[in-house]
């Protein structure tokens, strides 16, 4: 069976290597990524949102009192703040390139810094919820 | 629902779609990518354009805020055996 985000990325391979051509087929395809890219953000955060729900539902189930299930919940609350940090990052970074494609002519130069520091974010999600997930 | 495995997954191959473009010998494509993007952005209509801004911010935080305070009720009900 075919996983929904595996689904997704193949699908972000395929309009990314679509990208030549004309400058018309050009805007078509960024615009196709740029949905595809939003759905894959999407995902992403809703799941680890669907996920931190019931991470913490299992931790209220296995308390043995209020108390400890107030310990367990904010030592794992403390560890999911990087996580939580990560994707307001990513978001940053957002802002920061609609900011850059806000300019009539932006340079090349603020256009790869844009797409470097977009990497840079998804990586520090990805690392910070695989952090999270080794010790949650 | 979703596990964290699989949305390690999709970040990863995200990121690894980013990285091959990066570093492709034709070194425009990606600046291609993000350049296409800026005119999608410019063709758009204003509200097109918002609806996009609105979908890209995942507003993580403010929704796991909203579910710990749901699971303090909860944790609260399982040991005092009522809503509070």
């Amino acid at each position: 069976m075919t996983h929904p985000l595996r689904a997704i990325a193949v699908l972000i391979l395929l309009v990314l290597a679509c990208c030549a051509g004309g400058r018309r087929e050009q805007v078509a395809t960024a615009q196709a990524g740029l949905q595809t890219a939003m759905s894959a953000a999407e995902a992403a955060a809703r799941g680890f949102e669907e996920w931190d729900r019931a991470h913490q539902g299992a931790i209220v189930a296995a308390a043995t009192s209020e108390a400890d299930g107030r310990a367990k919940l904010a030592t794992y609350r403390q560890k999911r703040e990087a996580v939580l940090l990560a994707f307001e990052a990513f978001e940053a970074t957002v802002d920061a390139a609609l900011a850059i494609m806000a300019v009539t002519e932006p340079s090349p130069a603020a256009l790869a810094e844009a797409a470097a520091r977009s990497l840079r974010a998804v990586l520090a999600v990805r690392n910070a919820i695989a952090t999270l997930e080794s010790t949650p | 629902m979703m596990n964290l495995a699989a949305i390690i997954e999709l970040l990863g191959l995200v990121a690894e779609v980013l990285e091959r473009h990066r570093d492709d010998p034709d070194t425009r494509k990606a600046l291609d990518i993000v350049g296409g993007l800026m005119a999608a952005v410019r063709a758009g209509d204003g509200a097109a354009t918002a609806a996009a801004i609105g979908q890209l911010r995942t507003h993580v935080r403010a929704n796991v805020t909203a579910t710990d305070a749901a699971i303090d009720a909860d944790l609260m009900k399982k040991f005092r055996g009522e809503d509070t």
